[in-house]
């Protein structure tokens, strides 16, 4: 099999969710550097991949993709083993559709409440030079206890998010977690045991340590 | 047939709607669950077991419980996959490259879709349905936002009949519930019309016997609790 290709730049939270998951699964890949600072992801070349213009796309053979999670997905379901079921797809019907649930529940509750603070601490300042809004850091940071609350409750029954297994639904909160740390809540983690001790655990994994190392702490 | 598939929350929610569409499409009986949301029922012990973020829908079939609308999707076109539509997500002959096609269009559904077009949606029904003014300032912002997705949907349905390829699928039906609010209001209608691809593709799809179904839904007058 060639390698397959994503084309994006490792320091990009969305980039970082598909190589994840490619260094989960051991798959040859090429990572194809897109200047997002020269303005390249709207160059003519890149809509034709993602025609958003954003970060990543993806290409196997003639199959492109656009859509981090989408991306992901795929990867895994091509290189899934008996050993490696990240989607629990040969678990069952309903094993799989918990791994699905926690996943939407990353899009649609933990993004949402975790993003504004990573993007108003560290993306902002950094691409644009913008001051943080703190209104907007309080208000994230309210939601994303309230959105906490229910992960400690379920980690308290669960020893992954979807299960007994590490799944999809855990891979996922690493990018936008990871630079959440960096910014000055991360001690936001310390009021729930669990979800800390669930993070860590991710954290401890060999394929995030290596993703990590492309991804900078210090701005 | 085992005990009914149920789904809590109102029709005119578009998660819900989201939810029944599909149910609809595979031919799946089911029924619809009242959840009195200004009563704050969707924060209560008891529907907190079933979603514990407390909104709808939440789903409940004789096998197990889901939330998430896009998770009770894909996972009734996985348990009911003998039933009704066969390839809302994609045709097995396909394999994992039709089914990533159609989940780029999801995501996009999810992430680039439904953001704006769920804010104005909420600011022009309903806001108005919980007596709070609509904010036309968000309404405008949302919008600009929205044309912009619009404009990439513009160029993707002059290349492909339906977002993932010839037919209909999960892809186009997550889009539905507020594509419906959009067409329905005089505010945010031209988004639609003023696009020749996105009109056609709308006036199709709104046609479906599932879709007309889920309207008729949604117009059924809510029970009140006195």
């Amino acid at each position: 099999m060639s390698p397959v290709k994503v084309f994006g730049h490792p320091m990009s939270t969305n980039v970082a969710r598909v190589l994840l998951c490619l260094e989960e699964v051991g798959a040859e890949y090429e990572l194809v550097t897109v200047d997002f600072l020269a303005g390249e992801h709207s160059s003519p070349q890149h809509v034709q991949r993602n025609p958003f213009g954003k970060i990543p796309a993806f290409q196997d053979g003639e199959l492109v993709l656009f859509e981090s999670r989408a991306i992901a997905k795929y990867i895994l379901r091509k290189y899934r083993t008996a050993d490696l079921d990240l989607l629990a797809e040969s678990s069952g019907i309903e094993e799989s559709a918990m791994v699905d649930v926690w996943t939407e529940v990353e899009a649609q509750q933990y993004y949402p409440a975790i993003s504004p603070v990573v993007f108003e601490c560290i993306i902002f300042p950094v691409m644009r030079g913008a001051a943080t809004n703190q209104i907007v850091v309080d208000e994230s940071l309210d939601r994303l206890r309230g959105v906490l609350g229910v992960y400690e409750a379920r980690l308290e029954k669960s020893r992954y998010l979807a299960g007994d297994s590490v799944s999809f639904a855990d891979l996922n909160h690493f990018p936008f977690t990871f630079y959440f740390m960096a910014t000055p809540y991360a001690s936001l983690f310390d009021e729930f045991p669990k979800v800390k001790a669930w993070w860590e655990g991710l954290m401890a994994r060999p394929a995030v340590q290596r993703v990590c190392k492309n991804m900078p702490t210090e701005f | 047939m085992s005990a009914p598939v149920t789904v809590y929350g109102p029709a005119i929610s578009p998660a819900v709607a989201r939810v029944a569409a599909c149910l609809l499409e595979k031919d799946v009986p089911f029924q619809l669950q009242p959840v009195d949301m200004s009563k704050g029922e969707h924060k209560s012990p008891s529907f907190l077991k079933l979603q514990p973020f407390g909104q709808v829908p939440a789903f409940k079939d004789h096998l197990t419980t889901v939330f998430e609308s896009r998770a009770i999707c894909r996972y009734i076109c996985d348990q009911y996959s003998d039933r009704g539509n066969r390839t809302l997500l994609g045709r097995e002959e396909d394999g994992a490259v039709g089914r990533a096609a159609i989940e780029q269009w999801i995501e996009s559904e999810a992430q680039a879709f439904n953001p704006p077009s769920l804010a104005i949606a909420f600011q022009l029904t309903f806001a108005p349905l919980m007596g709070r003014a609509t904010d036309m300032a968000v309404v405008e912002q949302n919008q600009a936002k929205l044309a912009k997705v619009l404009d990439v949907y513009e160029q993707r349905l002059a290349e492909s009949q339906y977002f993932a390829g010839d037919e209909f699928t999960l892809a186009d039906l997550v889009h539905m519930p507020n594509t419906e609010i959009l067409a329905s209001k005089t505010e945010t209608a031209g988004l639609i019309t003023e696009r020749k691809n996105l009109s056609r593709w709308w006036d199709e799809i709104s046609g479906r016997p599932s879709w007309k179904k889920v309207v008729e839904l949604q117009s059924v007058p809510r029970p009140s609790k006195s």
